[in-house]
Formats: structure tokens, sequence, C-alpha cells
């Protein structure tokens, strides 16, 4: 009887205090409900392959290597070295051919430090059988850039007949934008994809003249993920 | 927003300079010599003069070694390198034809057809003489007296003891003078009469098809042109079964050199009458497949005034052999000149003629500029080794009797780098001069 009177009074404690989980509307869903890969507190570092295609006098592909501290899910910043060979163009030879030459640089190497604002992290779906997790991010940044002429100087010939050729190098102060991709593989792993365009002033030695230039690269490389601090 | 500004800002200008070596095959000690003689006949009187002073003209070019200077030994070579840097001429492997200014054969000449040296076909035979020839002179003296200079017989002397030797094959001295008597030795009894070609001097037409006669491919510009007095398409001297007659006169890797010698303007076809420019021809000659430079001994024309004019030139057909020469290089020489009473008289081909051979020579150690330079930014390089600016060691630029030390120098004359001393670069040796042009950007580079 104890047992039955027990039964009824919980029952009726129940009827008496509900939870109303409500219903969960499409339009109520503004984040990602459960964020599974987490950079915040984080070391990044990784190895890319670029390639600086956009250009009518030099091709050049490069070899990068950055390390980002994520303060956060969504600020970190971030150290990035690269080097590579911009190699000429059919088109610079066709010009020399012609008797033309540009004053152009090739690209020989690189040091910036760039800000990094992750504004978007998400899922997508790929072909409906698997789930992919990426952020897109947005960097700015400064640095310096190693530029080598095309056109060979006498600068540094003195004449005593075994004067080889030399060609001017530069350093010269850029400002990187880049808009890129982290394509989440494990907890400690990612793909990183990433378009930049680097602002460059160049003061070029043989006219002796300065000038604003853009150089826009594409790279994509693998980055791996230290342990959180907590 | 700013990405947008910033990537329209972003057109890559290029500072552009020019580089001279890359479209030559660099410098070369072959040089194929074209005369184009005026066969009119008010040219006798410089004619027989070319001949009978040839021979300072091979003496330019003419080394005992010759241009097969021995190199067999370390010492030969050391030897031979210093002759060859300091009296690179006397290296030069020549060869040497000539043709006329008569494009028009049917207008003069021993026949209605194409003569020889008609229509830029080559006059004599051989018609082209190497330096290994045992006669260069001879060969040369007969191959335009014989054929291609206009002798009026009623104004030839006569000398009766002159001698013509038994051996044919024996050089013939005219004894200063040129008679009947040496030319029928020369060419054969009356083959020297009858050789006057056409009123209408067209020497750069007549050079461009004696050029075009010499190549296996010629291109379409050779049998057909434009004609600009009516813009109809006319044939030109020659067809198909002209091609390779002048074969063996242009040598791969050779520089060419035209001497035109004549008292008369330019009455080429390609061009306007009236007009001195010379644009047609440079795209013309500039498909040839050697370089080409003039030599033009004509009518002085100083300040835009004929000084001297025996043979009724007018002025813009003068004024295109100083355009030839200041789109391609070379030398302008006056045919005639006014002594200190103010009468003309002939110049003295002895010395117009080592003009010549010093500009030949000059070929070798000269590398003309295609626009004038700002001279600051010249930087030159042979074979991947950087050339510095030659000291002057004596005299002045401005008196024309600079010395140089070893290096190269401007020449404002000819716009052209020279060499001097030990720079002078070697026979195909890789040569490149980079230089800003004075006004600027030769072209743009696109986005």
């Amino acid at each position: 009887m104890l047992l039955l009177t027990s039964l009824i009074l919980a029952s009726s404690a129940y009827a008496d205090d509900p939870v109303d989980l409500g219903v969960l509307k499409q339009s109520d869903i503004r984040v990602v409900q459960r964020r599974l890969y987490s950079q915040e507190d984080r070391l990044e570092f990784g190895a890319h392959l670029g390639l600086l295609p956009f250009d009518l006098i030099t091709f050049t592909p490069q070899v990068l290597l950055n390390g980002t501290w994520h303060f956060s899910e969504s600020v970190a910043l971030e150290g990035r070295v690269g080097g590579g060979y911009g190699l000429s163009t059919a088109f610079f030879e066709a010009l020399q051919v012609d008797g033309t030459v540009p004053e152009a640089y090739r690209y020989l190497g690189s040091a910036d430090v760039n800000f990094q604002w992750t504004p978007s992290y998400g899922k997508v779906s790929l072909l409906g059988k698997r789930i992919v997790h990426t952020d897109l991010y947005l960097s700015v940044g400064g640095g310096i850039t190693l530029e080598q002429s095309l056109i060979p100087s006498d600068n540094n010939a003195d004449g005593d007949g075994n004067d080889p050729a030399t060609y001017p190098t530069i350093i010269v102060p850029s400002i990187p934008i880049a808009i890129g991709s982290h394509v989440f593989l494990s907890q400690s792993s990612a793909l990183r994809f990433e378009l930049r365009d680097t602002m460059l002033i160049e003061h070029r030695v043989q006219s002796d003249t300065t000038w604003f230039r853009q150089s826009l690269g594409v790279s994509a490389g693998i980055v791996f993920y230290g342990k959180a601090k907590n | 927003m700013l990405t947008v500004a910033l990537l329209m800002l972003g057109c890559k200008p290029y500072e552009v300079f020019l580089v001279s070596g890359a479209e030559q095959v660099g410098f070369t000690n072959d040089a194929d010599i074209l005369f184009v003689i005026d066969n009119s006949d008010s040219m006798t009187d410089e004619a027989e003069a070319l001949g009978l002073n040839f021979n300072t003209f091979i003496g330019k070019l003419t080394s005992e070694e010759g241009a097969n200077a021995s190199r067999q030994t370390l010492t030969d070579a050391v030897s031979n390198y210093l002759r060859e840097t300091t009296d690179i001429g006397l290296f030069i492997d020549y060869q040497i034809a000539v043709t006329t200014t008569t494009n028009l054969y049917d207008q003069g000449g021993v026949s209605p057809g194409i003569d020889p040296g008609e229509a830029g076909s080559l006059a004599g035979s051989p018609s082209i003489i190497n330096r290994f020839e045992p006669n260069v002179e001879s060969i040369f003296q007969k191959n335009l007296l014989c054929e291609a200079t206009c002798f009026q017989p009623s104004q030839v002397p006569s000398d009766p003891s002159f001698v013509c030797p038994a051996d044919p094959e024996a050089s013939v001295d005219p004894g200063g003078q040129v008679t009947q008597e040496f030319l029928d030795c020369v060419c054969g009894a009356g083959e020297w009469r009858d050789h006057c070609g056409a009123g209408d001097e067209q020497p750069i037409e007549a050079a461009f098809l004696s050029l075009c006669r010499a190549i296996e491919n010629p291109p379409d510009d050779c049998f057909a042109y434009e004609d600009p007095e009516d813009l109809s398409e006319k044939a030109t001297q020659i067809n198909e079964g002209d091609i390779l007659s002048n074969e063996g006169f242009l040598r791969e890797n050779a520089i060419t050199l035209v001497v035109i010698v004549t008292d008369e303007g330019d009455g080429s076809p390609r061009i306007l009458d009236g007009d001195s420019e010379v644009d047609a021809y440079e795209r013309l000659f500039s498909r040839m497949p050697n370089p080409v430079r003039f030599a033009v001994v004509a009518p002085p024309y100083h300040d835009r005034e004929l000084v001297c004019n025996s043979g009724g030139a007018v002025p813009w057909a003068v004024e295109r052999y100083q355009n030839l020469i200041t789109t391609f290089g070379g030398a302008f020489i006056d045919i005639e000149a006014q002594d200190a009473n103010g009468a003309c008289a002939p110049t003295d081909f002895s010395k117009n003629l080592e003009q010549i051979g010093d500009l030949l020579n000059q070929l070798s150690t000269v590398f003309a500029l295609s626009v004038v330079p700002d001279v600051s930014t010249i930087e030159v390089f042979v074979d991947k080794q950087a050339i510095l600016e030659a000291p002057i060691l004596s005299g002045t630029i401005e008196a024309g009797d600079a010395v140089y030390g070893d290096g190269w120098s401007y020449d404002s004359a000819y716009n052209a780098v020279s060499f001097h001393g030990t720079a002078v670069p070697g026979f195909n040796a890789d040569v490149k001069i980079y230089y800003r042009p004075v006004g600027g950007n030769p072209r743009e580079i696109p986005f």
C-alpha cells in the first residue's frame, strides 16, 4: 500500500514540475553545435608547397614553413618563412630575343609575421558520405622579401678580367594579405590552402626607381597541432 | 574594398632595358662585302678610281697569316691572340662581289635581258672573290671594269705601248690609268663596251635583290612588292628561277657589308618619290639571315644641302643613304669635295677605300646599338664576364684623339659600343649589352 502510494505521489510530482524541451527550429542554429577540432591555445606548425604563377616574367615554385599560435579559436599570430626560385618565363625569353629586357626581380625568399582572424568554422558534407570540418581565415601582416634582378650587373667588377656577371639582390618590405582554409584531418593535423597577395615596395637598383608591385600566390600544405595548454 | 583597390594599383609596371647581342650571333670574322656600283655614264671616273685604288682596301684586310693564323701551339695561340685583339681587322675572312645600281635591265646593258650585274645579279667570273684567291685585286678590277662600269669608248684614252701579259692568269698593271688597251687585255677585245646601265639608279633595291638571290628561301618580298605610287602589286626583277643565282655569297654567321658607290640619289621603287625614309627596306633587310651594314660613297649632303652635285642628285634621294646609315650602321663618305676655291672634284678613292676598310675593321670591335642609350645605364658582358668602361689614357673624346685602356667606350657617332685592348671579344663570343634608351621605356609590359 505504502509502495503504491509512493509511486502515485512520485508520478504526481513529475506532472507537477514539467521540463519543456521545446522545438529547435532551423533558424535558431547559428553555430556548429559541437566544434570537434579546437585550435585555441595550440601551436600550429606546418610545411607548404606554393606557386607564384600569376606573373608574365617569372614562374616561382616555393617552399613555406609556418608557426602559428592560436590565442583563441578566432585569433592567431603567425610567423612564416619561405624560399624559392623565380624561373624566367617563355615570354621573358621571347622579349630578350626581341631585344628588350624588363627590369624584373625573381623571388628568392621571404619572412613575415601575420595576424590571423578566423571568423568561420563549418562542416561540409562530402558526397553525403563524410563530414569534413573546415575553417576560413583572413590574415594580414608585414615582412621582408629577398629578390634578385634578372638583369646582370657589373657592380662588383674590378676590371681584372675575371668578373663574372652578378645579379643584384634586394630586400624589400612586404605586406601580405591572405585568405585561406584549414581542412581538419584529425585533432593534430590539417590540410591548409591559401591564396596570398604580397604587396612589395621594390627599389630597383639598375634603373634607380621605386615601384609598388603585387605578387599573387597559392599554396597547399599540411599542418600539425601541439597539445593545448589546458 | 582595400584589396580591390590594392589589386587595381598592382599593374606591375616594369622599367625596360634594351639588350643588344641577343639578336646577333656575336662577333664574327666573316664579312661578305657587296659593292653596288652606279654604272651610269657619269660614273666612269669614279669606277676607274675605285678599281685602281682597290689595293688600299685589300691592304686593310690582309695579313700574311690571313684568317688562318696558326693556333697549333700554345705560343702561336698566345701571339695570335694578341695580334687578333690589337689588329683584329687583319684576320677578317672576307669575300667580295660586285653588282650595279641597274634594276631596270631593259633600259641599258649589253642585252635586253638581265646581264651580269643587273637586277642584283653578280658581275664577273668568278663573281664571288674570297681572300684566298691569288689575285684578289685583279679579279675585282676585272669584275668592276669589264661588267659594272659604263665606258664611253671615245672618252677612254689609248696607249698603244701597253703590253698585255701572255699569261691570262697574270696580274695586269694598268700603269696608273685605265686605257682601251688595258681594258682589252683584262676583259677581252671590246668586251668592256656597252655596259652602261639605267639612268634610274636603285642601289638599295639592287642590294636587296642581290641578297635575295643568295638565299635558299627568299621572302615573298623578293619577288613582288606593293608600288607606293599606285598601291598595286608589281613583280620585282627576279623570279623563282633566280633563287640561289648568287649562291655562296652569304655565309652562315657572317656580317654583310653593302658598299654603294654612286654620284646619284636612290630611286628604289618601294619608297615614294620624295620620301627619304627607308623603313620599307629596314623591314626587308632585317629578314636576311645576317646583319647588314652599309657604307655609301655618294654626293656630299651636309646640313640638308647638296654641296657638290655633278650627278644631278636630288636631296631627298641622297638623304635616303644617310637614313640607311642611321638605321643599319655604317659610314657615309663624300664622293666629291670642294677645294679651297670652292670647285668640286672627286675625293681620293684610296682614302675612301681606307675608310671603308676601317669600317669593316670596326665591325669587329664595334657593337651597334639600335636606340640611343642613356650612357650611364650601359652594362656590357662578354661570355658572361662583366666588362668595365675603358679609361681614357690620353687625348679627349671631344678632340677625337682619345686613346683608351682595356674596356668599352660609347661612340655617339656610330651609336655603338666600342671595345678596346684585351676587352675586344674573341670571334663568336657571346656579347650582351644592356642599356636604357635615353627616351625612356621602349615598350610597355602588359599585366
